[in-house]
């Protein structure tokens, strides 16, 4: 080891760690009581009335088609999807899919399953399929990416609502929900056990399309390799199963910006890696 | 420039909760349709608005607004003329109201609405093909004297249901409440009224019944001793609301 080794106390990097389980925790909370809250008879006081379709960013990527042709959202969908879209890829654009990591509860719902995965299977947990056809897996996503895109253009409805696993969560309890979106949502909670993140590795679109942003990202992940000591910790670490120790910079189109990886957290030596904005490297 | 997560936990709140606040100040921020339907952008008809934009959420009353049709005639067309607060329905109840038509494989619902309105005013409109309306729509469509109304209607000749009228229907999505917080609902209790100054007692002496259970919802006590609902959720209402 060189004079780069641990400087950053167990504590803090606990500490560290938890403020994206905090932000996380915020924004599963913020969702899911909107969306009890839709049914309930009398609303709770100061809690949105809003669907959750109207809070959703995807429906607003879903509804471009249809508001550059017709000046409306496709059905269900609002303005305020595409505020929260473009807010989303203002932070896309500094930062990659740092919504997928930080915000998205769906993400997060997967993360905390996954929890109970590594405690079952321990070093075995999310290293369960097969590394070549992970890598040909992680493109389906774009191929629903294509398919929702050009099926909502086409038919101007929410099909996308019919198979999404996060309308299921948080309104299992409706009857709003299709069969196959409850098919969908189970599936990925028994995978979660097996997988980190699986609905967000192989399915999700809008973590496709953000993922797009992992290649001009403002800010990103560098590895400074002089003072890496090669222990692989960030490798083990990452939800998304993506080699960083041989990179040095992670343009991964699969990086969701947790920041497990970083000197912060999880790196044992200090400025190691960091999330560093372009030409910021060190000298 | 490095960022360290402190900075981009700060960041994340501040760009989504700051921008929303932004656009709520901007007006942008909105979580609900606007309740106007497209407009026809070609055609003799440009600039009107076309019926097919009706959506489930519009109320007859909004309907009548937009398109300009006599709310008596939407309410007779649809059998609702009798029903208390009938224009403030959502389009999408009518599914509910005649709920037997469905279960009988047909459906008087928001298309059955559109038709109604693109054919009273004579508009551009291509039904689906299972689009059914009520006896008394085609009784108005036909006092019409509107442009191809005679072709129109012998088309849809086959998809004429007879229906009863209801008798009653209380709508969920209604708030009759002109003071802050009481909302009169068919899921209202006699102990929700109570909270607002109307004790049991007294709700007994107005409807010269015994009321066994206070939790038990009004709509379910009327309908157990046969009395409109309507009503006396008016004579109740008209307690608390003076």
């Amino acid at each position: 080891m060189n004079s780069h080794t641990p400087v950053i106390s167990k504590i803090s990097r606990k500490k560290k760690a938890f403020y994206r389980t905090f932000i996380q925790i915020i924004f599963f909370l913020i969702i899911a009581t909107i969306s009890i809250n839709r049914t309930l008879e009398t609303s709770l006081p100061l809690v949105s009335k809003a669907s959750l379709h109207a809070l959703c960013p995807f429906g607003g990527v879903v509804s471009v088609y249809k508001f550059l042709t017709t000046g409306t959202f496709v059905q269900k969908i609002h303005g305020s999807s595409f505020v929260i879209m473009s807010l989303i890829f203002i932070l896309a654009f500094l930062f990659g899919p740092i919504f997928c990591g930080w915000v998205c509860p769906l993400g997060s719902f997967q993360e905390w399953l996954g929890s109970i995965g590594k405690k079952i299977f321990k070093k075995k947990y999310n290293r369960f399929v097969n590394i070549k056809l992970d890598k040909v897996l992680r493109y389906l996503r774009y191929i629903v990416l294509i398919l929702v895109i050009v099926n909502t253009a086409i038919t101007a409805k929410l099909i996308f609502q019919n198979v999404d696993p996060y309308y299921a969560l948080f309104n299992f309890w409706t009857g709003e929900i299709a069969i196959t979106a409850y098919i969908v949502l189970v599936a990925t909670i028994v995978s979660s056990l097996f997988i980190e993140r699986p609905f967000c590795k192989y399915a999700c679109p809008y973590g496709a399309l953000l993922g797009l942003f992992n290649f001009i990202r403002i800010f990103k992940i560098r590895r400074f390799s002089p003072s890496c000591i090669n222990c692989k910790i960030c490798d083990k670490v990452c939800p998304m199963n993506i080699k960083i120790s041989d990179k040095e910079t992670i343009k991964d189109h699969q990086c969701i910006t947790c920041m497990k990886c970083t000197s912060e957290i999880c790196c044992p030596v200090s400025h190691t890696l960091e999330l560093i904005s372009i030409g910021g490297g060190k000298k | 420039m490095k960022i360290k997560i402190t900075t981009a936990s700060l960041i994340i709140l501040l760009v989504l909760f700051g921008g929303i606040i932004i656009a709520d100040a901007a007006g942008i921020w909105q979580t609900s349709g606007a309740k106007e339907p497209e407009k026809f952008k070609e055609g003799s008809f440009v600039g009107e608005y076309d019926p097919s934009g009706i959506k489930g959420s519009y109320t007859f009353a909004q309907i009548s607004s937009l398109f300009n049709i006599p709310i008596q005639d939407i309410l007779y067309s649809f059998g609702l003329q009798n029903i208390s607060g009938a224009a403030d329905f959502h389009c999408s109840e009518l599914e509910a109201i005649y709920e037997d038509a469905k279960n009988q494989g047909t459906e008087i619902g928001t298309s059955s609405v559109k038709l109604f309105t693109a054919y009273y005013l004579g508009l551009p409109f291509e039904p689906e093909t299972d689009t059914y309306i009520l006896i008394q729509t085609y009784e108005t469509l036909k006092s019409r004297s509107v442009e191809m109304i005679e072709e129109r209607l012998l088309s849809l000749k086959h998809f004429i249901l007879y229906l009863p009228e209801p008798e009653n229907y209380i709508s969920d999505h209604i708030t009759e409440a002109s003071i802050e917080g009481f909302s009169f609902k068919g899921s209202t209790t006699f102990n929700d009224l109570s909270q607002y100054g109307l004790d049991i007692d007294r709700i007994e002496t107005l409807l010269g019944l015994d009321i066994p259970n206070p939790n038990q919802k009004i709509k379910d006590f009327c309908d157990i001793n046969n009395l409109n609902f309507g009503k006396v959720k008016e004579l109740l209402q008209a307690e608390i609301i003076p």
